[in-house]
């Protein structure tokens, strides 16, 4: 993006940017290190738990039999806890984790309350994963697609939510600082909009809407708890991880505008385009459709920048883990959303939808993007919050078993669902598409179980004490921020 | 209308919190380091934005008539 920079009396005069010269005194911070560290060690747990699952699902493609007819192990049942583990259990862990280094580092106060914090682990981890999990897999459950664990659960849910906002808005509350970093827009936006969506997602459809305008309802729900949750409080990682650990600032504020407003203004209408050629008003689902092609050209300027800000930083991605993580998680998160905008198209859905081509664009979304820059925050911040470096050589193994794994699944999903598509459009009969599609399921399961061990690898890398020659060196091609700062390039808060 | 100051975790000061690899990272936490207003001036000005706005939607319209057309 060319630019020109303005004469510097209009600078000045019509900007709140440049006071030259002028360096931020520390601040007392209040991270909460015991709390980073129990949700991110509680997060990669059960990240084992919900991966198990999802082995098991995927095993019983191939092997109908396997685990028998115990009705608690049957498929169904195994998916919901599959699918709200990986979100309750790991994502959310890991989300609650990353928060309680960054935003008392970001705002420069402290969490609301450190007691509040352990209500909340404990009333998270117990009250609505465990508690949810053995509910679902004993038969209660709803039907609401991605708010499967019972009202009970979403009850205990929607109050844990609300601790969370209160935890984390209260620092930004308390004293507002004169500017907010991008990273703490997107904790504002996950905040903000949260419990609004978790409560039209989860009580609305089955108790006040039922029917296609409870689908509309329900729809909205599965993509804002992916827009509007699991993305700004992944995307508040990348912002705060890639310029911290290259010491450079991000690429353009321009480009951050445009993105955060983007995803503000387009994401909360795409959740219809689940339910294209549904019995949902056609204008409906057309506006879903458009607002998912905008939303994919919005995600490119925002990726564009966020890599942008990583220029000449290629060697300082390889040495280091946490950043690399980050980078490839920013990398899935484009192709994640390309591939959503291209699929919600009319012509494209009547093809792949019921395909495992759409369980591709999931994994990839919540196994790749959503996963790595949580797993790349989390090492990041593990040698603060626990006293000690992380055992890089796992560290390093469980990205590069991770991100085979993953590709290799995505990419054996992606395929083996454009050929379902085309078999079922050609009219072949339903039994010879589930014969066709044996071996990629044996694939996927393969993959799937490794990347379950990429995720122990990454457990064994934050619990275990390393040695001289198994922490990370200092980066050998960090930017160091003075030649940055050497050019006045610094603004007062 | 003021508009609040572009900031990034580039000049975040140290956090106290430290552990072992905080120094050693040495970017991590350092000098007060933002935008820089030579490259990025903020805010843009309107050709730059009158050409985003265009782009999105030469971009954008021509795919999303297609994304509803069956």
């Amino acid at each position: 993006m060319t630019v020109h920079a303005p004469p510097p009396e209009t600078a000045t005069a019509t900007t709140a940017t440049p006071v030259v010269g002028t360096h931020l005194p520390p601040e007392p911070t209040s991270v909460e290190s015991d709390l980073a560290r129990a949700h991110a060690i509680a997060g990669l747990v059960l990240l084992l738990g919900a991966a198990a699952f999802g082995i098991m699902v995927a095993t019983k493609f191939t092997a109908p039999q396997f685990l028998g007819d115990r009705a608690a192990l049957t498929w169904g049942r195994l998916r919901f806890a599959h699918t709200q583990g990986i979100l309750y259990a790991w994502l959310m862990n890991g989300f609650f984790a990353f928060a309680y280094y960054a935003v008392p580092t970001l705002s420069g106060r402290p969490v609301l309350s450190r007691a509040l914090g352990w209500w909340l682990f404990w009333i998270w981890n117990v009250g609505v994963v465990l508690l949810g999990w053995v509910m679902v897999l004993s038969g209660t459950s709803q039907s609401v697609e991605w708010g499967e664990f019972p009202i009970v659960v979403d009850v205990i849910t929607l109050g844990a939510f609300l601790g969370f906002v209160a935890q984390f808005l209260a620092p930004y509350l308390r004293r507002p600082r004169a500017g907010l970093y991008v990273a703490s827009w997107y904790y504002a936006l996950a905040l903000t909009f949260t419990p609004v969506a978790f409560v039209i997602g989860q009580f609305v459809p089955e108790y006040f809407a039922p029917g296609a305008i409870g689908a509309i309802l329900s729809g909205l729900w599965i993509h804002d708890a992916v827009g509007l949750l699991v993305t700004p409080m992944s995307l508040a990682i990348a912002y705060y991880v890639i310029p911290a650990v290259t010491g450079r600032p991000i690429f353009s504020h321009f480009m951050s505008l445009t993105g955060f407003w983007g995803l503000v203004f387009f994401y909360p209408l795409n959740g219809i385009h689940h339910y294209v050629f549904s019995p949902i008003p056609m204008h409906t689902q057309q506006i879903a459709i458009m607002a998912s092609i905008f939303m994919g050209l919005t995600v490119i300027v925002l990726v564009a920048n966020l890599l942008l800000s990583l220029r000449g930083c290629a060697r300082l991605t390889m040495s280091n883990v946490a950043l690399r993580f980050v980078w490839v998680g920013t990398v899935f998160y484009l192709l994640v959303s390309l591939q959503g905008s291209f699929q919600a198209a009319m012509p494209v859905q009547e093809q792949i939808h019921f395909t495992d081509f759409v369980i591709g664009h999931s994994h990839l979304a919540m196994a790749g993007f959503a996963t790595f820059i949580i797993i790349g925050g989390i090492l990041h911040a593990w040698p603060r919050i626990a006293g000690r470096p992380f055992h890089a050589r796992y560290a390093h193994w469980a990205f590069w078993v991770a991100t085979i794994a993953l590709v290799t699944m995505v990419g054996d999903l992606t395929i083996v669902g454009m050929q379902q598509a085309g078999m079922w459009i050609s009219g072949a009969s339903w039994i010879d598409s589930v014969v066709a599609s044996r071996s990629a399921w044996m694939i996927r399961t393969v993959s799937g179980t490794f990347l379950a061990v990429a995720f122990v690898l990454l457990l064994v890398a934050l619990l275990r004490r390393p040695g001289a020659e198994d922490t990370e060196e200092a980066p050998a091609g960090a930017v160091t921020s003075e030649p940055v700062a050497a050019r006045g390039a610094v603004v007062s808060a | 209308m003021t508009i609040p100051p572009p900031r990034t975790t580039a000049e975040l000061p140290p956090d106290p919190s430290g552990g072992p690899s905080a120094d050693r990272q040495a970017p991590q936490h350092g000098a007060a380091t933002f935008y820089d207003p030579d490259r990025h001036p903020w805010p843009p000005n309107a050709a730059q934005v009158r050409l985003f706005v265009l782009a999105l939607a030469l971009l954008g319209l021509p795919l999303a008539w297609w994304a509803v057309s069956r």
